[in-house]
């Protein structure tokens, strides 16, 4: 049970990463490999609010939000944006991002030290009772927090006036333009939005597991492939897929084996990629071609 | 420049390379044969990237094919060296086949992240697989390369073989683009549509060029191995990924020469960087975020076929510069 | 070998869109047939069926006795059916010549190991197809600098270097489509040379076009469709009189047949 909780919670965190890329891909057709780079600034910028700042917890935590934001709106006006008007080939793209979350988590590394590091729980002491055994309480706040943001996302886009021009985007950014919604703002709030989105889910998972400089790649690489296997672009397939990849990895990591745990991730991912690229929920549509 | 002065440019420093182990200076021994070998693959997939437009990350997948295809068969089982190279290279080739077909039906990220997937489950296998591979350790002690009394690990014959190698996969490549499955590549880069409209068959000429790179890769890492006799996956991580990728767009890809100007820098790099090696990877990341973002044809390539610089301008801008006329 | 192109009953929907309906029509050999209508009458989508971009819902498209209405875009071109583009579509950054000979793709052999190996067979299929699409590129009627980039081309220049593209691979029936649109007189005067010139050779030519003098110039036959649909089909002359005809241009902003 236990193995499932964690499996879900993680699954929570891979569901956001892959919401960030989904909602990106939607409104801008572009794909960007440094969505897990805010989990682990999340985390990590909390690390350095309370370790190097000495703030107390609560602004440590703002804090780590703020850098993962901020890092977001460095990607979008130095990286993203320039090569989006361009109209760059999509593959540039990605190895832009896949670039620039390699920086970011190399800059960490040397500023912040290679060492996992861990945050203070929420509630110290929380703790859930799963059958006979028990879990902390924060993989609950894991799943709470993931589920309200991704709930608010989907609310958002529905309702609001923003959610609609994000939607008119996604459809064409042609006839966005047409109809005075500037797409490079949407582009622009897409990616931010998602920073901040990455951010949270970065601090409040920070203290359920350890994250360090290496997480960005991990957490992008598990929300890249939560995202393919829930139907890139779909809000649901987001969450669907985060959580079969979360359950798998932990079950496969507890009862197969830990060092083949990232070959089975990858393998699962390029049998579907090969046989079936738009997942489980999603339907077979690319009007965002590279 | 034209086609003549290119071609004395070209003639003298072949020259240069040929008459430099007279100079005595280890160091740009050493060096220059790394480059060649690292060259190799990137001619490779400049073929790929480059002419036929794929984006794949899994050099570094046929590299490893080539290098413990070399070191195993070696250490393991005691096949001659040569024969396992080539073995190692006969496996690249057909891996590359199989893998392709499905694989390259795949469109731009897709296809990128597949392929990065593959890299990173090259890693995880190789590591993992201690009692074949060794492990994270990897393999020492790989026999070298010899014919008669000439080994080619030792630092004149490497120099001249990785020379060798590298020139034939120079001539071999730019023989292709002005071929017929050359530029049936360079049209289906633009448009698969306009290619299949006068027969071309797209999936098998991506697979081509897909098997192409692969084979140069394989080739390119059974002679590092062979040359240092020790293998290991770090050979092959993500920031061997990005180094791959530097080498690729700084001397510019999709022309003949850059691959072999871009892993020449990349290589002597340690050296410009003085102080800073330490942050190399750093540097690295930067640099390819900047040829990325500002210039996309790297040193040697031509501007046409992306905008001029002021197309990333905002828009209002854009308009006023070119004075109301059409960009 | 020269056929009748049929295509009997083809219908292509897209979602709840009725594209192209329960369409019937056929071209002989050395046939110039034209293929006019409204915009939005699903001339591009009959194009694009034609030439295996797109897949039919229902229906047939013979050439001769082969059946090719669920065969690939590849297989079509095979079979000796080539087509243009609605936008021109220079092949750029790579030279005029070399857009010419990319459409010479099927009449050479040489693979890659030949190229990599730069074999004397390879050098000389090479220049075997230099010569024939400068050739071709002569014959066009209208200059172009072989060796300019593709996309430093005029309009005009564009269109019929997509023609002298899709003519590379000898082809029986050409899909043209829109190559009129843009051209000034002098290139429209030489393209309908070009069509005429490609008529007597035998090759059967499908024009879609909005230029609708040219069409009645130029075309033996025409074939009007409307919604989908089509509504009339028979020689130009036929065509003018017919009421169903102009009641379709009448109800759109579109040019009127001349009477």
């Amino acid at each position: 049970m236990t193995i499932a909780a964690a499996g879900i919670a993680t699954g929570c965190v891979y569901a956001l990463v892959a919401l960030g890329f989904s909602l990106i891909y939607r409104t801008t057709g572009i794909v960007n490999f440094a969505q897990g780079g805010y989990v682990m600034l999340g985390g990590m910028g909390t690390y350095y609010g309370l370790s190097v700042l000495g703030l107390p917890y609560p602004l440590a935590a703002l804090t780590g939000i703020a850098i993962a934001t901020l890092t977001g709106l460095v990607l979008w006006t130095l990286v993203v944006q320039p090569l989006w008007r361009r109209r760059a080939p999509s593959y540039v793209v990605v190895l832009a991002t896949l670039v620039f979350v390699a920086l970011v988590s190399d800059i960490v590394a040397k500023t912040l030290g290679t060492n996992p590091q861990t945050l203070p729980e929420w509630l110290p002491g929380f703790h859930v009772q799963l059958g006979d055994s028990g879990i902390s309480g924060q993989y609950l706040w894991v799943v709470l927090v993931s589920l309200a943001l991704i709930g608010g996302m989907g609310a958002l886009l529905r309702w609001s006036t923003l959610g609609k021009r994000m939607r008119a985007c996604a459809a064409s950014r042609e006839t966005s333009e047409l109809l005075g919604i500037n797409p490079e703002f949407v582009g622009a709030i897409a990616v931010v939005g998602t920073a901040l989105l990455g951010g949270i889910g970065g601090v409040v998972n920070a203290p359920a597991q350890f994250t360090s400089f290496q997480a960005a790649l991990v957490y992008g690489i598990y929300g890249f492939v939560s995202a393919v296997l829930g139907g890139f672009g779909s809000l649901w397939g987001a969450l669907a897929g985060g959580i079969l990849v979360g359950l798998l990895q932990a079950y496969v990591g507890r009862y197969v084996s830990t060092t083949y745990e990232t070959f089975i991730a990858f393998g699962v991912l390029l049998v579907f990629l090969a046989v079936r690229p738009q997942g489980i929920l999603g339907s077979a549509w690319e009007s965002h071609d590279g | 420049m034209n086609q003549r002065n290119r071609a004395l440019l070209v003639a003298a420093v072949g020259l240069a390379l040929l008459a430099l182990p007279a100079s005595g200076s280890s160091y740009w021994i050493y060096t220059l044969t790394i480059v060649g070998i690292y060259a190799t693959a990137l001619i490779g997939l400049n073929v790929l990237v480059g002419y036929a437009g794929q984006m794949s990350f899994a050099t570094t997948t046929f590299m490893a094919a080539g290098g413990y295809g070399a070191a195993v068969l070696t250490t393991k089982l005691q096949w001659n060296p040569w024969l396992a190279c080539a073995a190692g290279v006969a496996f690249a080739g057909v891996l590359a086949y199989a893998i392709g077909f499905p694989l390259l039906r795949l469109r731009g990220h897709y296809l990128a992240m597949a392929t990065f997937a593959l890299a990173i489950c090259t890693i995880s296998l190789v590591s993992g697989a201690q009692n074949v591979t060794g492990g994270t350790s990897g393999l020492p002690g790989v026999p070298p390369l010899t014919i008669g009394s000439v080994n080619f690990s030792t630092p004149l014959p490497a120099y001249y073989f990785a020379l060798a190698v590298c020139a034939l996969a120079l001539f071999a490549a730019s023989g292709l683009v002005d071929s017929r499955t050359g530029r049936a590549w360079r049209a289906l880069a633009k448009r698969e549509d306009v290619a299949t409209s006068v027969g071309i068959d797209v999936r098998r000429a991506k697979v081509a060029a897909f098997v192409v790179s692969a084979v140069f890769a394989a080739i390119s890492g059974a002679m590092y191995v062979e040359f240092t006799s020790f293998v290991s996956p770090d050979l092959y991580d993500s920031s061997m990924v990005v180094q791959i990728f530097i080498m690729l767009f700084i001397g510019g890809v999709g022309t003949t020469y850059g691959p072999l100007l871009g892993t020449a820098l990349v290589v002597v790099s340690p050296v410009l960087l003085g102080r800073f090696s330490a942050y190399q990877s750093i540097v690295f990341e930067i640099v390819l975020l900047i040829i990325l973002v500002v210039r996309p044809q790297g040193i040697l390539g031509r501007a046409a076929g992306t905008r001029p610089l002021s197309a990333i301008l905002p828009a209002f801008l854009q308009r006023r510069r070119s004075g109301g006329s059409a960009a | 070998m020269n056929a009748t192109l049929r295509v009997e009953r083809v219908t292509k929907r897209y979602g709840g869109v009725i594209a192209v309906s329960e369409a019937s029509f056929a071209i002989e050999p050395g046939e110039v047939h034209g293929l006019i209508g409204p915009n939005g009458a699903g001339k591009s989508t009959m194009l694009g069926l034609i030439s295996g971009f797109t897949l039919p819902d229902t229906g047939s498209i013979r050439y001769g006795d082969r059946e090719l209405a669920r065969t690939s875009a590849l297989a079509v071109v095979r079979a000796g059916i080539a087509r243009t583009f609605q936008s021109a579509t220079p092949l750029a950054g790579m030279t005029v010549l070399e857009n010419a000979l990319v459409g010479l793709h099927t009449r050479g052999t040489s693979g890659l190991l030949a190229a990599l190996l730069r074999l004397p067979a390879q050098r000389a299929e090479e220049a075997l197809l230099r010569a024939r699409a400068t050739e071709a590129l002569a014959a066009i009627g209208v200059d172009m600098p072989l060796a300019a980039d593709a996309s430093d081309l005029s309009f005009g220049q564009l269109r019929f270097l997509e023609i002298v593209r899709a003519l590379g691979t000898d082809p029986r029936v050409l899909l043209l489509d829109e190559p009129a649109a843009g051209l000034n007189a002098h290139e429209t005067a030489e393209l309908g040379a070009l069509i005429a010139r490609l008529g007597a050779r035998g090759v059967s030519v499908l024009l879609v076009d909005h230029d609708i003098p040219f069409v009645f110039t130029t075309c033996r036959r025409i074939t009007v469709m409307d919604f989908g649909r089509i509504i009339a089909d028979g020689t130009p002359d036929e065509i003018e009189r017919d009421p169903a005809v102009r009641a379709a241009y009448l109800s759109t902003d579109d040019e009127v047949p001349a009477p």
